[in-house]
């Protein structure tokens, strides 16, 4: 059976291999249901519906998200070489750092794009400005086209050309995620501080896992829809507030396995820590591993957008295949 | 301790020094730290390989070793915790003993006044027994009527130009004191205490007033210094709340600038002064490091340079032969271009430099001492590293070099001074730093890692895939062969 074939036929919504009920809400969802308005924070401390997540289970998405990844060499291929231009870039700017650095290379934003703003800001003056200006669209592009990779496999294709180039569309709306990131960072942190060291770190993690909470579906939601810049932030935000705190839990996972559980595999068989401009392959080989777990992450947050998409459809959505 | 007094005669302290000095005019090898009032760091001879010669130990109390080493004549002298040791150079062997009050082991300076040598250091941990005392350098006898009384336990160590020696203490004085008298010829208050010896050159005071750097296990902390109390001209100098560098006059005390280092800026290297110019690194609270260099006479800013670690404050940069060199925390010896701050080499070493400053022997070699006790060599030309010591038991701190020895103040519960000459018979080594891209290297454990990677993943979890029935997310209308030409 073609990949293809199997996309229209045999397959089977998230929701339906949890709960038949859900079922139900899908489809309702899909033709009238609206979401309530959630507010500002509401999908993070209003009301939560009750029962199983429209969205499916948390380990669902993560399993699927590094069987998908895994499972693709061109996704595969993709991230690896992208970690190695990363680095390639950053040791001709001159920047002097450890393999650790390969374990956020690849962070989603806007955790990635505030690595690339430390290198550029190494730099200084105008050639910072520039440099960062490039990095930041160096990574929207790859991002988006991994993205559109993951999200052919998803759809039920091999992960093709064809794919990566759907993907490009979601260039502008990553920049932007990488600048509302980035800012909300920068100007979140600056706040911060007045809590004191122990606070304000705590402060910072919750500001990342809020910010992707909210724009982590962004590039999906580009991929698979034709929205503006607004309308799509809205729809990554309805979305989010659809799965409320269980959406929370899953980025502040996020952000805990890469800022925490990493480094620390990382410090306990004493990979990477040395300042050097070749890699041992050990150091590699953990990079890499860590470019998995990122990429992973974006596949399993696409998954969980097109789990959520029928549910969060102001209009229907239209597919070929139905 | 008890006092152990050696009798050296005044004629041989002198004569034999002059074959080499780090600061012209100094009538001794290394008088000071880093050879100079300017930190100029600077030494003829002798070159790399060299060899252990001897070692003199002295006793650690808590995180208290031994002070960077100066040399007067043939003797090399070095304050611990509690006492100063003078060392025969030739054989190691202790000359004399002086007790001290116990405290901060800083820096001494060795001065001549009316022919004869004296040998100047700070004791004391408190605002009641804090003192700059000066004895004879043959006799161990008080050259002064009193030891001179600082406000606060002090970290600056001495620095001497003409005839007058500069300290600075932790609640902000800076005290200048006339050699031969031992009476204050001047004193003013900073907004912060001076952490390191005091930079002079060409008449003018500089100093950085800030707060004591802690470095722990969990995080590098500053401890503020003592709020600074009212001066006798009732005038606090620095940048309030912010670090700032602060040029005297040598003559008045009187403030000649004040520049605010960069936002964000929690410590600093010590500075140093060379030509018209005066450079420091900075470190913000991330312990990203810059090198900045500013005009010596009002303190413009001429250029900055990002990229480095941090810098301690127990550090200096050197400049010699053209090139600036900065020794960062995080183990890196570079070499900048002054004139526009362009970086011309680096050697990452991935081992914590924290008491040692560069000191460039020949204009062809740059010495520089590392935590885990290796004196190491970089030709300063290639950047390659050309030597290196055995490692030994705690860091290598404050160098000091005659025309014979090199002399390192070691860390550690046997640490001390340890002396190398140079080895006719040893070998140079020619090693890259880890931070030179080697393409092959590079390509090649990346190559190696990508096909583990690929095999390890795609071939099992391929099979997983297509063996897993998946959800079906069918795509949505518009997004199909419309997009391949462009037109989606």
């Amino acid at each position: 059976m073609t990949a293809k074939k199997r996309s229209k036929g045999k397959g089977r919504r998230p929701s339906q291999a949890r709960t038949s009920s859900s079922s139900a809400t899908a489809t309702a969802g899909r033709t009238s249901e609206a979401p309530p308005r959630p507010g500002l924070f509401g999908g993070l401390f209003g009301r939560r519906p009750t029962g199983p997540s429209l969205l499916g289970r948390l380990t669902t998405a993560l399993g699927r998200g590094f069987v998908v990844v895994g499972g693709s060499w061109p996704i595969l291929l993709v991230s690896f070489v992208a970690l190695f231009g990363e680095w390639a870039v950053l040791i001709a700017m001159g920047t002097r750092t450890t393999p650790r650095f390969l374990v956020t290379s690849m962070a989603l934003p806007p955790i990635g794009s505030a690595i690339d703003y430390q290198s550029a800001q190494a730099l200084g003056g105008a050639a910072g400005i520039v440099v960062g200006f490039v990095l930041l669209v160096a990574r929207a592009f790859v991002v988006a086209v991994l993205a559109g990779l993951i999200i052919g496999v998803l759809e039920g294709r091999r992960a093709s050309l064809r794919d990566a180039r759907r993907g490009l569309r979601a260039i502008p709306f990553v920049v932007a995620v990488n600048v509302v990131g980035l800012s909300a960072l920068l100007v979140g942190g600056s706040l911060l501080q007045v809590l004191g060291f122990g606070l304000q770190f705590l402060g910072n993690v919750m500001l990342i896992a809020g910010l992707l909470h909210f724009l982590g579906f962004v590039p999906a939601i580009a991929i698979r829809e034709r929205l503006g810049l607004i309308d799509t932030l809205r729809r990554s935000r309805a979305a989010a507030s659809l799965a409320g705190g269980q959406q929370f839990t899953f980025c502040l996972l996020y952000v805990v396995a890469l800022l925490f559980v990493l480094p620390l595999v990382g410090t306990a068989i004493g990979s990477g820590g040395l300042i050097t401009a070749n890699p041992s392959v050990s150091a590699w080989l953990y990079g890499m591993v860590a470019t998995y777990v990122n990429i992973s992450f974006l596949a399993a947050l696409c998954y969980r957008w097109m789990a959520a998409e029928p549910h969060l459809a102001t209009q229907p959505v239209r597919r070929r295949s139905r | 301790m008890a006092v152990l007094v050696a009798f050296v005669p005044i004629s041989l302290l002198a004569p034999r020094a002059l074959g080499q000095s780090a600061e012209p005019g100094s009538a001794f090898a290394w008088p000071q730290f880093q050879g100079g009032a300017s930190h100029p760091g600077t030494a003829e001879r002798p070159p790399p390989p060299y060899r252990q010669s001897w070692s003199f130990p002295v006793a650690p109390v808590g995180q208290q070793g031994a002070s960077a080493p100066v040399v007067a004549a043939d003797e090399a002298v070095v304050v611990g915790p509690a006492a100063v040791y003078g060392i025969d150079l030739s054989t190691g062997q202790e000359l004399w003993t002086l007790a001290r009050t116990e405290g901060p082991s800083t820096t001494p300076a060795v001065a001549t006044v009316k022919g004869t040598p004296i040998l100047l250091f700070t004791e004391g941990s408190s605002s009641s027994d804090s003192k700059l005392r000066a004895v004879g350098l043959a006799d161990r006898k008080p050259a002064w009527p009193a030891p001179f009384a600082l406000g606060e336990q002090s970290h600056s160590g001495v620095t001497v130009a003409g005839d007058t020696a500069f300290v600075g203490d932790d609640a902000g004085h800076v005290f200048a004191v006339d050699l031969a008298t031992g009476k204050e010829r001047w004193s003013v208050q900073l907004n912060a205490g001076v952490q390191g010896p005091i930079t002079v050159a060409d008449g003018t005071v500089f100093a950085v007033p800030q707060g004591r750097l802690a470095i722990g296990t969990a995080a590098t902390t500053v401890t503020p210094s003592p709020s600074p109390s009212a001066s006798p001209s009732g005038q606090v100098i620095g940048e309030p709340n912010r670090v700032s560098l602060v040029a005297l006059s040598t003559s008045s005390g009187e403030a000649a600038w004040v520049v605010p280092l960069p936002v964000g800026t929690v410590f600093t290297s010590l500075p140093v002064v060379a030509g018209d110019s005066v450079y420091l690194a900075v470190t913000d609270g991330a312990l990203n490091g810059e090198l900045i260099a500013l005009k010596a006479t009002d303190g413009a800013v001429r250029w900055v340079h990002r990229g480095v670690g941090p810098v301690w404050q127990t550090s200096s940069p050197t400049l010699a032969g053209g090139a600036v060199y900065v020794a960062d925390g995080r183990g890196g010896l570079w070499k900048f271009g002054p004139a526009n701050g362009s970086r011309l080499f680096d050697f990452q070493f991935n081992e914590f430099i924290r008491r040692s400053s560069p000191v460039v022997v020949g204009v062809t070699s740059v010495l520089v001492g590392l935590g885990d006790g290796r004196l190491v060599a970089i030709d300063a030309s290639s950047g390659h590293e050309v030597w290196e010591s055995a490692s030994g038991p705690g860091l290598v701190g404050g160098i000091a070099v005659t025309g014979d020895l090199v002399l390192a103040a070691t860390g550690g519960l046997r640490g001390g001074v340890v002396a190398y000459e140079q080895d006719p018979q040893g070998d140079l080594i020619d090693v890259t730093s880890p931070s030179v891209a080697d393409p092959a290297h590079l390509l090649g454990n990346f190559a190696i890692a990508l096909v583990a990677m690929m095999v390890l993943l795609a071939v099992p979890l391929g099979y997983l895939s297509r063996r897993t029935e998946a959800p079906d997310f069918g795509e949505p209308e518009g997004d199909g062969d419309d997009d391949e030409d462009g037109s989606g």
